[in-house]
């Protein structure tokens, strides 16, 4: 059976198993997602971006029964996602690259509402600035910081993607801020 | 319309739909099957629910050492309250309980939902369980089996039955402990057999008219006489003096000590260390215990057949006797 465009996605995976070409209307859904998702946390080449969104969606259709309906198939993937762009820095033995310029730009309009931290980047070349500052935080920050502020998930999608206790989630991200904060004092 | 076609990837982009279904149509591949995640959750909860249960041993072996450890005799058998600890520390039970607590915590954590928890929690809960189990275990009677029978397999463990052997096998601190293998009237002495395979003559014109009525061969028995600094033991010929000339008059621990955890105490006695023989003639321990014993479980074939009679005897010989369990 071939689902509606307007099908949940897990509907979309329920039909999957009758029909493996219904899969593909899931991969369409969160290509775009993920390919961001991936480059944002440091994998900036396109080659490697189109072969870790093969790995995650060949990873995501083998494990489909394993897909946790209490979930949201969007957290499921995420953290897929996230495991196999560590699985591929690990294999590469690299480290993350950095971001890409209009992410500054991004993490600011998102930022809308953390007074302090739009204080420490008034008055100055905003996008380059947050940039900069995302590149010198540390991976487990950004990581977080990005799924935050880039890809707007809440904490209990963060916690299901990163596979982390909630308390963590809200740590983790206000020693982010805190750092990132830091590194926007140094530089002011 | 095509559902499928409804979000079209950047033409930059490699088509990932298309690469992706051909992939799993060439590579042949299919979901894993559902009974395969539910059999690795069922077995990491499996692993986890074992590693409590051997931590609750741990944590029953601990509590039997801790209820049983004789603290109102560490005066008589260590220097200080603090050797007394070192020496009597359950280290193997700790180590399991910490080691296995890790594990159930490792396993939980590893489950679908375990992520969830903060890792203080799962280490309380771990730890908690096994604490529960263990006591319930503890309370049921187990602790002496763990601490022994199961703690025969794990390299480096010493029982707290063999530690205190080795508490009141110290002959020259006036510590014995062992088998009543011969009681002499004529010369008002009794011979005990230790661990250690040392027969040990012990006088007993100070025991009471109760105490002596109790004495008797096959018994296991522990005694405390501080004297031990050779009472009487052979004069410069080598010839055995007689118990008066024993100065010193013993005196006995155990006998204040009428009380013991796990029954009353076994025969006990004062008596002064009167001589003092090692022996490794096997032939002839096995014919004191032929004697003190109704069977005896001894392989012959056995190299350890020594070492066999000897645990047989402080565990099998006299079951009813708990003076140094």
């Amino acid at each position: 059976m071939t689902p509606t465009p307007d099908a949940t996605d897990a509907e979309v995976v329920a039909s999957t198993f009758d029909n493996k070409d219904a899969f593909a209307l899931l991969v369409h859904r969160y290509e775009e997602k993920l390919r961001r998702y991936i480059r944002r946390i440091g994998i900036r080449n396109e080659e490697d971006q189109n072969d870790v969104l093969q790995d995650i969606f060949i990873k995501a259709y083998k494990n489909l029964h394993s897909f946790d309906q209490s979930l949201s198939f969007s957290s499921w993937i995420y953290r897929i996602a996230h495991n196999e762009a560590v699985s591929h820095y690990r294999k590469r033995s690299v480290r993350p690259e950095g971001m890409q310029y209009d992410d500054g730009d991004t993490i600011i309009a998102n930022l809308h509402g953390e007074e302090d931290l739009m204080e420490s980047i008034a008055s100055r070349d905003d996008g380059r600035v947050m940039r900069d500052a995302l590149e010198k935080l540390d991976e487990k920050y950004r990581e977080i910081v990005v799924l935050r502020y880039f890809e707007g998930k809440e904490y209990e999608e963060i916690s299901d993607i990163l596979e982390m206790p909630l308390g963590s989630v809200a740590t983790r991200l206000h020693r982010a801020k805190a750092r990132l904060r830091e590194i926007l004092d140094t530089t002011s | 319309m095509n559902p499928l076609e409804t979000h079209t990837p950047e033409e930059t982009h490699v088509d990932i739909a298309s690469t992706v279904l051909s992939r799993i149509t060439s590579e042949g591949l299919m979901p894993t099957p559902r009974y395969h995640f539910l059999l690795r959750e069922g077995v990491v909860w499996t692993l986890g629910v074992l590693s409590v249960v051997v931590g609750a041993f741990g944590v029953a072996a601990i509590l039997f050492t801790a209820r049983h450890s004789e603290w109102q005799y560490y005066q008589a058998t260590h220097d200080s309250l603090f050797s007394f600890l070192v020496d009597i520390m359950p280290y193997t039970w700790l180590v399991t309980l910490g080691l296995f607590a890790g594990l159930s915590f490792a396993f939980v954590r590893h489950t679908k939902r375990g992520y969830k928890y903060q890792v203080p929690v799962l280490i309380i809960v771990s730890v908690g369980a096994s604490t529960l189990l263990g006591t319930l275990v503890f309370a049921l009677g187990a602790g002496p089996f763990i601490d022994q029978k199961l703690g025969a397999f794990i390299p480096l463990h010493r029982s707290l039955h063999d530690k205190k052997l080795g508490f009141w096998n110290q002959p020259d601190r006036g510590l014995v402990a062992g088998v009543v293998t011969d009681i002499s009237t004529a010369t008002e002495s009794f011979t005990v057999m230790s661990p250690s395979r040392e027969f040990l003559t012990i006088r007993m014109d100070d025991l009471r008219g109760d105490e002596r009525a109790q004495l008797s061969v096959g018994e296991t028995i522990r005694v405390f006489a501080p004297l031990v600094e050779r009472t009487v033991d052979e004069d410069a010929s080598g010839n055995m003096l007689s118990p008066a000339a024993s100065a010193t008059k013993p005196t006995m621990m155990l006998t204040a000590l009428p009380q013991h955890p796990g029954g009353p105490l076994s025969k006990k006695g004062p008596g002064s260390l009167l001589e003092r023989v090692v022996t490794s003639d096997v032939q002839h321990i096995r014919k004191l215990f032929r004697e003190a014993c109704a069977t005896l479980l001894v392989h012959e074939e056995n190299d350890d057949a020594d070492d066999a009679l000897m645990e047989h005897m402080f565990t099998q010989c006299h079951p009813g006797v708990q003076a140094v369990k």
